[in-house]
């Protein structure tokens, strides 16, 4: 019964963390039901990933209402993301894995360099000639244009595919790819990010659900609570500077390559 | 133009493909969360437990115990994501935007492959789509 009111309490910080800056809240769940709860990391994946669904479903049904979450960029950039994923299956076992992580902990560590000088000075975004809206003609288009998409969906198809060999990857790249890279503001990436997430993370999810790993005392209460904390998040991103969004994403990105490098020189 | 740094303010939804996708995304999360919630209420109302014995997704399902109801609504729960993809598709066909339809089919292809080849193999080996977002 309290590990019930503590796993509920849990999943509404993740919910509202993962609904703000663009994450499932998998960065913050695998380590609480691990290192927390004890529970194993098969289980704590498998209801890290149903979590991400949740985080996903619960904030985007606003997102994408409110028009900040971008459904035609979302799904474009899902192509290559499912694409990469599928991909990384067939690679896993010929890149070593410490190599990877270390490559990708020197990756985010430039990532956070990046936003956190963007955040400080703002470059006009999207005012190239080749900037192009996502809105159809005829439909009201936002006040934001991206552009570099060839290089974007490069980015989304190593993204799949390093979300596959390290089992992480969904919001932590393609927040930055679409906020730095296409230059939409940190509120469309992360509302965008979040629509999209819950497509990768069902994929993985359906593994877990029909061997039976996803077990309805954990899971139910974390479901839950991330389900009204992404509700709430998306509730209130809309009061939150997209400086401030930068700052807490950057130290989210800080501390996954902290745990990427852990990784690469096997320390974790 | 300098970058927003607020949420850009947007006018209500105008076409479908954002009124159809959010009312799916809005009916799938909050079913999903109903069910949990009966579920958990049903277990501690009566004093019972949430576990299940182990057993093939189906088995549990139909154990006719609390956790099952709790079961039903994660499954609905990640069906969602299905149906998310089919609303944009048929919003996108609606508007007559073809690559818009291919490019979500091709989304939805690999989603519907994933659950198939799951509920096919009971879950089989790790897939490689097995990825913490």
């Amino acid at each position: 019964m309290l590990t019930a009111l503590l796993l509920f309490l849990g999943g509404l910080g993740a919910g509202v963390f993962g609904s703000l800056l663009g994450l499932g809240g998998g960065i913050l769940l695998v380590p609480l039901l691990t290192v927390g709860f004890g529970y194993s990391i098969v289980s704590a994946v498998g209801t890290s990933l149903v979590c991400v669904v949740a985080t996903s479903a619960g904030a985007a049904s606003r997102y994408v209402r409110t028009g900040q979450a971008d459904v035609r960029l979302g799904i474009t950039l899902e192509v290559a993301t499912a694409t990469g994923a599928l991909a990384g299956g067939f690679v896993a076992g010929i890149i070593p894995e410490r190599l990877l992580a270390g490559f990708f902990a020197l990756l985010l560590l430039y990532t956070a360099y990046t936003l956190g000088r963007r955040a400080l000075a703002p470059t006009p975004a999207g005012t190239a000639p080749e900037a192009r809206s996502w809105a159809r003609a005829g439909e009201e288009a936002p006040a934001y244009r991206t552009t570099r998409l060839p290089a974007a969906m490069a980015g989304s198809l190593g993204a799949g595919v390093i979300s596959a060999l390290l089992g992480i990857g969904g919001g932590i790249v393609k927040v930055p790819i679409v906020h730095l890279v296409m230059g939409a503001p940190m509120h469309v990436s992360v509302a965008t990010s979040n629509f999209i997430i819950g497509v990768t993370a069902a994929t993985g999810a359906y593994v877990y659900l029909f061997r039976g790993e996803i077990s309805p005392a954990v899971a139910g209460p974390v479901v839950l609570g991330v389900a009204l904390g992404a509700a709430a998040g998306a509730r209130i991103s809309g009061r939150v500077s997209g400086r401030w969004l930068s700052f807490v994403f950057l130290a989210v990105l800080l501390f996954t390559a902290f745990q990427m490098a852990q990784r690469a020189l096997g320390a974790a | 133009m300098s970058a927003p740094t607020t949420a850009p303010d947007v006018a209500p939804a105008g076409g479908p493909l954002r009124r159809w996708v959010s009312t799916v995304l809005t009916i799938g999360v909050w079913s999903a969360v109903a069910l949990v919630a009966v579920g958990i209420g049903w277990a501690v109302l009566a004093g019972r437990s949430l576990e299940l014995a182990p057993g093939s997704l189906l088995d549990e399902l139909t154990a006719g115990e609390p956790g099952s109801v709790v079961l039903l609504g994660i499954l609905l729960l990640v069906l969602t994501p299905v149906a998310q993809l089919v609303a944009a598709v048929a919003a996108f066909a609606r508007n007559r935007e073809r690559g818009y339809v291919i490019v979500t089919l091709v989304v939805l292809g690999v989603l519907v492959f994933s659950l198939v080849l799951a509920a096919l193999t009971g879950g089989g080996p790790e897939s490689a789509a097995g990825v913490l977002v």
